[in-house]
């Protein structure tokens, strides 16, 4: 049975081949601007911050949507976060939170339930410990 | 030393038909090897904790990888040599990586709210076995391969004397689906990654699973070259045809999935319909494809 020996690349071949490229350099791409990106960052920016205009009331209890992000150089296999609850400067009330596996980048939502009303007093929230994959 | 002597069926030129061919049996069989993996939770885990270095890694190995299997197997018909080698090996894995970000998207794990860096980790993971499953295609799904017939020198193959009737190759064909989709969902539910991932799937996302596991249904069994292939374009009895017969294939799937779950308590009749209709069509997706390949995957 004879065969072509080494038959010349069609149309399609080509234009396959060069899509595969695209789609395989891109990816590689993305990989590397994120390593480079991520050098820069500092290891252990992880932010929480509440949207208290999304906060609503129920049974005496304020629930107040919040966001975790990941803004650190790593992903995060599990963290733990302190909220609290100020009045003037007094802790009112105070919260542990914990996290597990939070990509790069990565967003976690949640709902706090307090007993204070978060337009009056001032809510934050501050890592207390961080553990690496 | 007498060497042996194959049949060669492949093709000097290709076209677009050819390309789009061999694409889609590539697919199939990457889904048909890389579907554990993909539907094992801890793998999405792994993804979600990687960094972009060890992504690049992985992906610069599979590709390794690929190109071995490519030079040794492959997935084109077209008669291969030199460099030929590693422009497929590319070829696969972009294939690899379309296929998996179709089926992250659909079940929701890449897109939507998630960071880039996740979608990377993801594929960087699954993508090795899917790009060898692709590479391997010309041995997993050969073209012109059946769905049912025996190989020459299995048993059946030696008890055979003359042809099968018609209803009796029906019969047959709906065994290997039942077999092919009992196979994939025995390396899957036992695990029981099912619970996560049905947790993990956002409920507006399940029409899309279900759309996607009739398309690569139908790819699979109308696209992929198998063997009568054209005769089923051609001689589809009245009320049957393409779509319904994948749709039958995929009712196959479904209740397999349901009853693999029910025997392994997965299900049951204390949990909720939801909860049962979100497992068995998450389950019914990998095995839709593997009852459209029936015995090719066992």
């Amino acid at each position: 049975m004879s065969q072509r020996s080494n038959p010349a690349s069609s149309f399609p071949e080509t234009l396959i081949t060069i899509l595969s490229v695209l789609a395989v350099g891109g990816l590689i791409a993305y990989a590397v601007g994120q390593e480079r990106e991520r050098r820069g960052a500092d290891p252990a920016n992880v932010n929480l911050e509440f949207d208290v205009s999304g906060a609503t009331f129920q049974d005496e209890t304020y629930f107040i949507p919040y966001v975790i992000r990941n803004d650190s150089s790593h992903a995060i296999d599990s963290a733990d976060m302190l909220i609290e609850v100020l009045d003037g400067g007094d802790v009112v009330e105070s919260s542990a939170i914990s996290l597990v596996s939070l990509p790069l980048d990565g967003r976690q939502m949640g709902i706090y339930a307090s007993r204070f009303d978060p337009a009056t007093h001032e809510i934050r929230g501050r890592l207390t410990s961080l553990v690496f994959p | 030393m007498v060497g042996i002597e194959r049949p060669r069926s492949r093709r000097k030129r290709s076209s677009w038909g050819d390309h789009l061919d061999d694409t889609v049996r590539g697919m199939a069989s990457g889904f048909l090897v890389g579907i554990p993996t993909v539907f094992t939770v801890d793998s999405w885990w792994l993804g979600e904790q990687m960094g972009p270095n060890d992504a690049l890694w992985l992906l610069i190995f599979a590709f390794f990888l690929t190109w071995a299997a490519v030079y040794w197997i492959g997935f084109q018909q077209t008669e291969r040599r030199g460099i030929d080698h590693a422009v497929d090996a590319v070829q696969a894995l972009a294939i690899a990586i379309l296929s998996l970000v179709v089926i992250f998207a659909a079940l929701g794990q890449i897109g939507d709210t998630q960071p880039g860096t996740v979608a990377l980790g993801r594929i960087a993971v699954a993508v090795t076995p899917v790009a060898i499953g692709v590479a391997i295609a010309n041995h997993l799904v050969p073209t012109d391969a059946s769905r049912y017939a025996p190989d020459p020198g299995d048993a059946s193959s030696l008890r055979m004397h003359g042809s099968a009737s018609g209803a009796r190759l029906k019969g047959l064909e709906i065994a290997a689906a039942v077999a092919g989709a009992f196979f994939v969902c025995l390396a899957i539910v036992p695990v029981g990654d099912l619970n996560d991932i049905a947790t993990a799937t956002p409920l507006t996302h399940l029409p899309l699973v279900i759309l996607l596991s009739l398309l690569v249904s139908y790819s699979v069994v109308f696209a992929a070259g198998f063997s009568g292939e054209r005769r089923r374009h051609a001689r589809t009895p009245p009320g049957l045809n393409a779509f319904s017969e994948t749709v039958f294939a995929y009712c196959v799937a479904l209740v397999v999935a349901f009853s693999v779950l029910w025997i392994f308590g997965r299900i049951g009749s204390g949990m909720s319909w939801l909860e049962m209709y979100t497992k068995t069509i998450l389950l019914a997706f990998p095995a839709s494809m593997a009852a459209s390949a029936g015995r090719l995957a066992v």
